[in-house]
């Protein structure tokens, strides 16, 4: 009879088999002496064996030198927290230089390994708290997805679009079949979205909790197309009222493990943001339109709440001027081989300029993984309706 | 040899960071838990490296199905002990670290081969062996397809608008 489980810690197991875990906790300590005797030790005395029970034994003494543990943040705490990027444009530079090696030589396959690689390395370079991000993605399920994408999308499209034209079809037929390819494709662009987004946090955790998005895709293809309609009909006015829409679907669908983030932005606070930067637009020669973006970036980030807590951004629009049109110049002038470092530089720019304030209870979280097929990044590949978020 | 090292546990049910002391054995890894005292014993053939591959990277370690435990060493030479006691593990050996900017100039280059390879004679052959197999119907169509195309375009550059804008976009002679 056992009180706590040696592998899970669980406290009240009530016969020998652990009732969180399953684990047989006369086997599991059997093992355990054998393995912490290691491959090549004499085998176990009955002895050895007998005793059923385990003790949870203290923090054994270290038998040297031991580092220095990092702080551990105490938890819930108020103040200012930042994310930090810590990794090197020259590592992923060298990421990159293998990757582009392994896509070519494969013709294309490794390019989803590839994707995998460089996120992996991003969050596992991207420090909160102490603690770094961690990416879960696999280069099999994104290569899945992409195939999954091919047959019931992309072949399907082209084939509507191509052959009544190949065979020689009335022209009324030709035009009905590609305005139905324009309808059906544009469905799937809000489909891509929201499947790419909903995969990729489904496949990002932070202190092992996982990301998710919980949203139904058909509520967002409406709210997309709606907006879309909206936006064309008022010659683009709708634009700014619809990115707060979006952003406040994506924002209020989004979930740190039983934790979720909230937004309480409106869509008419940027209309006049936006309407000022469109008359300057011709008199600033577009660059009233990172002012615009700084704004936004600052507005999404002030509306953006998580728990007791708000985030906070500080971008101005020259720095973020700077940053894109400088980092456009070096990637023509070095033929892109500089993305890498203009990569990181992104980075650590949109890291410097977000904050978190308030309280975060950030223990009390628990874990509540949602299912996520890369369906939709397939999709998002086919139809380039990507929303970032690395 | 060092064999104590200070570590994090997450246990993939909560976002609590517990911290631990993992010892490194033979044939697995035991870590104690510094706040309950309990022991979980991880053997190498059921953990997994995600994270450590790289310079500046802290190593993560992890044992599980989908939502796993996860062990957190902030200290890289953390890896080398682990390969110097358990020599036949398939953890990463940070040593190796230091051949990867001459394997990295090798890549480049043998990239560049390819990239040339392709283009210069894969290519050319693969085109002239699907040339060779798309019916010659398929061809006259796409042709007439593209000819017909051109003219709508032409027709409509001689419209009055189109004369204008074709006339502005002219350079001086």
């Amino acid at each position: 009879m056992a009180d706590t489980c040696p592998k899970c810690g669980f406290a009240e197991v009530g016969n020998d088999r652990c009732p969180q875990c399953g684990v047989v906790v006369a086997l599991y300590n059997a093992s355990l002496e054998k393995l912490r005797r290691g491959p090549h030790a004499p085998p176990l005395t009955a002895k050895a064996v007998a005793p059923s029970t385990f003790t949870p034994t203290p923090p054994a003494p270290p038998t040297g030198p031991v580092a220095s543990p990092r702080p551990v943040p105490p938890a819930p705490s108020d103040g200012s927290r930042r994310a930090r990027f810590m990794g090197s444009g020259a590592t992923l530079f060298g990421i990159h230089v293998v990757n582009v090696l392994l896509t070519l030589a494969t013709l294309g396959i490794y390019a989803f390994w590839a994707k995998v690689r460089v996120r992996a390395y991003l969050l596992s370079e991207t420090e909160f708290e102490g603690d770094r991000f961690a990416y879960h993605g696999t280069g099999r399920e994104m290569l899945r997805g992409f195939l999954k994408a091919l047959v019931f999308f992309f072949i399907p499209i082209s084939a509507l679009n191509l052959v009544p034209e190949l065979l020689g079809a009335p022209l009324a037929v030709v035009a009905a079949t590609r305005a139905l390819v324009y309808v059906v494709a544009s469905v799937f662009v809000p489909v891509a979205m929201i499947g790419a987004r909903r995969y990729r946090l489904s496949r990002t955790s932070w202190r092992g909790i996982r990301l998710s998005l919980r949203a139904h895709t058909w509520d967002f293809v409406r709210l997309w197309t709606w907006c879309t309609f909206l936006t064309a009909v008022t010659l683009g006015l709708f634009y700014p009222i619809y990115v707060v829409r979006r952003q406040d679907f994506m924002t209020r669908h989004m979930w740190f493990g039983s934790q979720r983030f909230g937004f309480d932005g409106r869509g008419r606070d940027l209309f006049w943001p936006f309407v000022g930067m469109v008359l300057l637009l011709p008199v600033t020669l577009g660059l009233s339109w990172f002012w615009f973006s700084a704004r936004k970036l600052r507005y999404f980030a002030a509306h953006t709440s998580f728990g007791g807590a708000r985030f906070a951004s500080s971008v101005r629009a020259l720095p973020l001027a700077w940053l894109t049109l400088s980092s456009l110049v070096v990637l023509i002038l070095t033929l892109g081989l500089a993305w890498p470092w203009m990569s990181v530089r992104a980075l650590r720019f949109a890291y410097a300029n977000l904050s978190i304030e308030g309280p975060l209870a950030l223990d009390s979280v628990t874990q509540q993984a949602q299912a996520a097929s890369a369906t939709g990044e397939g999709l998002a590949g086919f139809l380039d309706a990507d929303l970032g978020l690395t | 040899m060092r064999l104590d090292w200070e570590a994090a546990y997450l246990d993939g049910r909560s976002a609590a960071r517990r911290r631990a002391t993992v010892r490194i054995g033979r044939a697995a890894l035991e870590i104690t838990l510094a706040d309950t005292g309990t022991s979980l014993l991880w053997p190498y053939g059921e953990i997994r490296q995600t994270q450590g591959l790289y310079s500046g990277e802290h190593v993560r370690l992890e044992r599980g199905g989908d939502l796993s435990e996860a062990l957190l060493v902030s200290d890289v030479a953390f890896l080398s002990a682990l390969k110097a006691t358990a020599p036949d593990t398939h953890f990463h050996d940070p040593a190796r670290r230091r051949s990867r900017l001459g394997l990295t100039l090798v890549a480049g280059l043998a990239a560049v081969g390819i990239a040339l390879g392709l283009y210069f004679f894969a290519l050319p052959a693969v085109a002239a062996v699907a040339a060779a197999r798309v019916p010659v119907a398929w061809e006259t169509k796409l042709g007439d397809t593209i000819v017909e195309h051109s003219r709508r375009r032409a027709s409509a550059a001689w419209t009055p608008t189109g004369r204008r804008a074709s006339t502005r976009s002219r350079p001086p002679c």
